[in-house]
């Protein structure tokens, strides 16, 4: 590639080869073209233009509170319900324009919150007795349908997240209306969430799976403690807590698994309130308590260090 | 999607799927256990003396098979104001149907101390059968169980039930209890 080119023409041939070569896209021409300055601005731009945009929600939600109690049953549906549809139709159609890209994720967002909120209100207003659950089952089965729809569609992370939240929701809500106790709701959602997490984490959708893995793992760490009688406040007679660290082990064994460090992070804080409850327990009156607080300290200065290491091994991954 | 493409995503098809066939399986087994139970025969009944201290300005109980109702008045918070309508309800689970009849403070109460007042129809004249458990063998569970902790918090679960009446495995919703310190006495079972 090195004839001389003299005219126009010659030069945007020679553009556009060296663009087929090297796989360059027009995207990187432009990011090339930008200048520090141009970044700088921007992101000053970006910032006000998001700023603006909250104060423009904020706004249409305070007048929306204000009017509330004046409006009519479909009044009130249209603005919640409404809204949402028309930002999350604004949404889809801003992903096929290059100019509007960051203005997707917000709109999607924005759109599936609202058209959520939307449907409980048309059942507040229209939809009378009956059990709570179902209502829930209603709204976020239809709503996980119609995200999952448009990831299929649109094959994007941000679609894909919303999706699984509103199809976690629904399972929640249906599992409650069986009857199940939030101990074992909790635990259900976290083993299924490590699941999907695991799952995604093998798809060019992995961006959501740090957050995918540390909510799964809570749930199964805050449902472990109930699910064993443990409590930190109130002594039990029928408790189960010397099964705490089974619970550490696995969140531990699955963050190493998964190189997950949320997973991780998790999996620790359970181990130190595992500690913490052994050692109020079972040492307490044994050793004295400023000894035995002491010993928790230095297993806990162990465990970071523990924790550290092993978080260096997962590399770059979240 | 083939056989390959859900081999490739198992971890991902078992997190959606699971979930979903194990609410099968218990919504499933709780439907067949409601078909092999029989319908209740006896009506419920219970009172419900509201949220506002009713259960302080009356007194439901049942004695030789009859309901009876006492009122008073308070020394110290003056007259009684009746914000949530203190009430006496039988539910027929089986076809739904409630009667319900208001609590009202008598001319005659007194206060500081309980008086008999007259049982408004159609409980006056019900036969009750005390206690939690019918001649059929029916139970009132109330499934409002608060034992703290997070994960019941968050993810609730029961916590939104009421009062239901149950047997092998057959629960029936008779009542909601919302909100939660609503004061409801059962008081037994009339006869059909």
């Amino acid at each position: 590639m090195s004839q001389t080119v003299t005219t126009r023409d010659e030069a945007l041939v020679q553009i556009l080869q060296l663009m087929q070569r090297y796989g360059i896209g027009s995207e990187d021409i432009r990011e090339g073209l930008t200048t520090a300055s141009d970044k700088k601005g921007g992101r000053v731009q970006t910032l006000l233009v998001y700023l603006g945009a909250a104060l423009i929600l904020g706004g249409i939600g305070t007048y929306a509170n204000m009017v509330w109690g004046n409006l009519a049953s479909f009044e009130r549906v249209v603005v919640s319900l409404g809204s949402g549809i028309v930002a999350y139709v604004l949404g889809t159609l801003a992903i096929s324009d290059a100019r509007l890209t960051r203005a997707v994720t917000p709109l999607l967002a924005i759109g599936a919150f609202l058209q959520t909120g939307g449907l409980f209100v048309y059942l507040a207003e229209y939809a009378h007795g009956g059990n709570f659950y179902l209502g829930e089952m209603a709204v976020f089965g239809v709503m996980a349908i119609q995200l999952a729809l448009s990831f299929w569609s649109k094959r994007r992370t941000d679609l894909g997240f919303l999706a699984i939240l509103a199809f976690v929701a629904f399972v929640q809500a249906a599992l409650a209306y069986i009857g199940m106790g939030g101990e074992w709701i909790a635990m259900v959602l976290g083993i299924s969430g490590l699941s999907i997490a695991w799952g995604i984490d093998k798809t060019p959708y992995r961006a959501m799976t740090p957050f995918g893995y540390f909510m799964s793992s809570a749930a199964i760490a805050i449902a472990s403690f109930d699910i064993l009688d443990v409590s930190f406040f109130t002594s039990r007679t029928q408790s189960y807590g010397w099964l705490l660290p089974l619970f550490s082990v696995a969140l531990v064994g699955v963050s190493v698994a998964a190189k997950s460090r949320t997973a991780l992070f998790v999996g620790i804080l359970h181990l130190f309130f595992t500690v913490g409850y052994f050692t109020d327990h079972y040492f307490k009156d044994a050793v004295g308590w400023p000894l035995a607080l002491i010993a928790m300290g230095f297993i806990l200065i162990g465990l970071s260090i523990f924790a550290v290491r092993l978080g260096r091994g997962f590399g770059k991954k979240g | 999607m083939n056989i390959k493409m859900l081999k490739d995503n198992a971890a991902l098809v078992a997190g959606v799927v699971l979930p979903l066939l194990l609410i099968l399986i218990v919504w499933g087994s709780q439907k067949i256990a409601e078909m092999a139970v029989p319908d209740p025969v006896y009506t419920l009944v219970y009172s419900d003396l509201g949220t506002s201290g009713g259960s302080g300005f009356f007194e439901v109980r049942v004695k030789d098979g009859h309901i009876v109702v006492r009122a008073k008045k308070q020394k110290t918070e003056g007259n009684y104001t009746a914000t949530s309508h203190p009430t006496l309800v039988a539910v027929n689970a089986t076809t739904g149907e409630k009667k319900t009849a208001e609590l009202t403070m008598p001319d005659n109460a007194v206060e500081g101390e309980f008086v008999d007042m007259p049982v408004p129809e159609p409980f006056a004249s019900m036969t009750i059968h005390k206690g939690d458990t019918a001649p059929d063998g029916y139970t009132v569970v109330d499934s409002y169980r608060f034992h703290g902790g997070l994960a019941r918090d968050v993810f609730g679960g029961r916590q939104r039930g009421g009062l239901f009446i149950s047997k092998n495995g057959r629960n029936i919703l008779v009542a909601t209890r919302e909100p939660y310190w609503r004061v409801i006495d059962v008081l037994g079972w009339s006869e059909p």
